[in-house]
């Protein structure tokens, strides 16, 4: 049987572009807004205290990757034995199914909302689920494959947004500083830590790097450039809307709607909102792929297998999807605390655990 | 098992096929819907009158007219529209609507009702531009521009087309009066647009008798502190106040000078920097505003006479300075007599004296402002 390990390696630059689309785009649609609810115009501070988080987790997995040579499930099996290992592959395949629900209703919304003007039905919708189910019958290859084009629609889209909002941005808005207490702060970036954590998906391109490269300064310096870049957006969207952030649930769509320009040349934010969320696709769909990668070290590498494993995971998320239809609002807060009890201690503290690992069988 | 997969291809390439091309799902049919580009609300006896102008694709370009409105009534803004579906079994969209005109003798009372529900509202954005209409707003939407023969259409070109370079009316959108009502100062400025008729033009030979054509005037901006109207900017003040908040190009103003001469000075670029800090007892509110001017012409004597040079001689300099500063002087009175704060004197100190106006904050009012201004005019040198 073909393993996982003699799979094809991921080059270090198309890690980088994989990340650099995927992880500033999960960022633009609702976080902003649920930031200032609780952080005010210091929402770009509990911004920061996220990112700062998100680099920590991503350094330590890309220091993971550099240390390990073999995979994260010949890592777990080398120490704790084969059965533990399908147990902890069984908690990460739980963990990354949950954190995809959230984001797949949160572009559900976006999608209805940004480019239907008419009240569309759910069937609108339906066809991304076809698109997860073929990304995770065919595993993380894809994603690399689709890296460049990603990261450049990713660039581009957030650029543009930038471009189209920066003038009608009233920086003063955020004044003064730090007048929020720091509790305030606290609270707004443990709230938006749902949006984060893509450090973990790491654990599973462990092994599959190209061996004697280096990651860590390059992902560093690219993601820095996506975080930053989320930041400045962060900045501009409180710049525009001010004390009313708090009511635009859609800030990627809704900030760059203001500009002068559009009244003349026509909607090129929706060309904007086209790039990013072509991105938000597979950024979504991500977590999604990994929890099928799971339960292929868990099931063995079948076709029929991944075939059955990749639809019941696409069924049950879009049955999700139908049950808590529209109730936004209501599915952040849910997960928000499901978040801390289980996601947070799974996205934030487990991984850290991989260095007590062994390369190699004792 | 590869037989297997390209049947799954092909089941695939079905289902998206059909899902895609029949055209059928949600999608406007932009040739059989009618869009709503601007709503007028009045009031009607104890219910809001929502009147909606509708502009459907047609191959001809046809003037709006009375049958391009649509009416709902309803206690709330939100009935109203929703009164139009009833009665018309269409539920209007408002996706492509640019502009609401609410009737200033209901102002005072609905403005908020209409700022939160266009907030909140999924059906509108936010963007949406406001103005205040002298008489009925639905008679505003009735009337024929001369720009565009859908009104609506001509307010937008008068209000936005160009902003940055003609900044002699002033335009507000939604989601501005939105975070002005919640800010430290509660001021809000909207324009209200006058209608006035012109000359019908004569038929054509063997044509039908034109309509009326009307010139919509939106060079008056309406003040207003927590949302309730105190007063009024004329259009010489509306022009002086955009000079001052925003950066402007080309504007064109006069500067009487001698006993009967008048120069006409061209406004080609401008600078300003208000500063707002507190000082003792007093608020000082300094303006400072640099002009970049050509002479365009000057008027003796009731003629007009084309200048050989634009360059502005001294004399007439000092006295646009002097106007200016006049102006803005009366912009600061104006401020303080209608309680207006549109030189936004609270939120600067509260954003940028935080300390100082969280300890006076009850205490503050627009009588202590203490103005500075500060004005440099300048001649470009050009020869024609």
């Amino acid at each position: 049987m073909k393993t996982l390990q003699n799979k094809n390696y991921f080059k270090t630059w198309q890690i980088c572009l994989l990340f650099l689309a995927v992880v500033p785009v999960t960022k633009l649609v609702s976080m902003p807004s649920f930031l200032t609810s609780s952080a005010n115009r210091s929402l770009w501070i509990s911004g920061i205290i996220c990112f700062i988080l998100d680099m920590a987790l991503f350094i330590f997995m890309a220091l993971a990757c550099r240390k390990f040579d073999c995979t994260f499930y010949d890592a777990l099996k080398n120490t704790f034995g084969e059965k533990w290992a399908k147990a902890v592959m069984c908690l990460f395949a739980l963990f990354f199914f949950i954190k995809a629900l959230y984001p797949i209703l949160e572009e559900k919304y976006f999608i209805e909302n940004t480019f239907y003007e008419e009240i569309t039905t759910d069937f609108v919708f339906y066809p991304f689920f076809a698109l997860c189910f073929y990304l995770c019958f065919k595993g993380l290859k894809v994603l690399e494959r689709a890296s460049f084009l990603l990261a450049l629609f990713s660039v581009i889209g957030v650029l543009l947004t930038f471009l189209l909002t920066y003038k009608e941005s009233e920086l003063t808005k955020l004044l003064p500083l730090f007048q929020e207490r720091p509790g305030q702060i606290i609270n707004g970036s443990l709230n938006s830590l749902l949006f984060c954590g893509e450090g973990i998906y790491l654990l599973f391109f462990m092994g599959r790097t190209t061996p004697g490269k280096r990651l860590i300064l390059p992902l560093s310096l690219t993601l820095l450039g996506g975080y930053i870049s989320v930041i400045a957006l962060f900045v501009s969207f409180y710049g525009v809307f001010g004390a009313v952030s708090m009511t635009k649930i859609f800030s990627l769509s809704q900030m760059s709607h203001y500009s002068l320009i559009l009244s003349n040349i026509g909607r090129l934010d929706s060309l904007a909102c086209f790039l990013i969320d072509f991105a938000r696709l597979f950024a979504i769909a991500f977590p999604l792929i990994l929890c099928v990668e799971c339960f292929r070290y868990i099931f063995g590498e079948k076709l029929a297998t991944t075939l059955i494993v990749s639809g019941v995971v696409v069924i049950l998320s879009l049955i999700f999807v139908i049950l808590f239809n529209e109730k936004i609002v209501y599915t952040f807060n849910l997960f928000n605390k499901l978040f801390k009890y289980f996601l947070l201690p799974v996205n934030f503290i487990l991984p850290f655990f991989v260095f007590t690992l062994k390369k190699e069988k004792t | 098992m590869k037989s297997y997969a390209i049947k799954i291809m092909l089941a695939f390439i079905f289902v998206f096929l059909s899902l895609f091309l029949t055209n059928d799902l949600g999608v406007i049919k932009i040739e059989k819907t009618a869009i709503i580009t601007a709503i007028a609300i009045d009031q009607k006896e104890d219910k809001l009158s929502v009147s909606a102008q509708i502009s459907l694709p047609k191959a001809t370009d046809s003037a709006a007219d009375e049958d391009s409105l649509i009416s709902g009534e309803g206690k709330t803004i939100g009935l109203a529209i929703d009164d139009i579906a009833v009665k018309t079994g269409w539920y209007p969209k408002l996706a492509f609507c640019n502009l609401i005109i609410l009737n200033k003798s209901i102002a005072d009372e609905y403005l908020f009702e209409i700022v939160n529900y266009v907030l909140y509202s999924k059906k509108i954005y936010d963007s949406i531009l406001i103005a205040y209409s002298d008489g009925e707003a639905k008679e505003i939407l009735k009337a024929t521009g001369s720009l565009d023969n859908v009104s609506s259409f001509s307010i937008q070109k008068i209000l936005l087309k160009n902003a940055d370079d003609a900044n002699a009316v002033y335009y507000s959108r939604v989601k501005d009066i939105a975070i002005s009502l919640t800010s430290e100062s509660k001021q809000s400025l909207i324009p209200l647009i006058k209608l006035s008729q012109q000359e019908p033009r004569p038929p054509a030979t063997g044509g039908s008798e034109q309509k009326p054509s009307f010139v919509f005037d939106a060079s008056t901006t309406m003040l207003l502190d927590k949302g309730k109207i105190v007063g009024n900017l004329n259009t010489e003040q509306t022009l002086f106040y955009n000079l001052i908040v925003k950066g402007v190009k080309e504007i064109y103003f006069e500067v009487p000078y001698d006993t009967d001469k008048t120069a006409l000075l061209k406004i080609v670029d401008s600078k300003s920097k208000t500063k707002v800090k507190p000082n003792g007892n007093k608020i000082d509110l300094d303006i400072s505003l640099s002009l970049n001017v050509y002479l365009i012409d000057v008027k003796s004597g009731g003629i007009f006479q084309t200048e050989n040079s634009n360059i502005v001689p001294e004399y007439i300099i000092d006295k646009a300075e002097e106007k200016i500063k006049r102006e803005i002087q009366t912009l600061v009175q104006k401020s303080v007599e209608s309680g207006c704060d549109f030189f936004e004197v609270k939120e600067s100190l509260f954003r940028y004296h935080p300390k100082y106006y969280k300890k006076h904050k009850e205490q503050i009012t627009l009588q202590q402002l203490n103005e500075k201004i500060k004005i440099n005019v300048k001649s470009l040198d050009k020869k024609r």
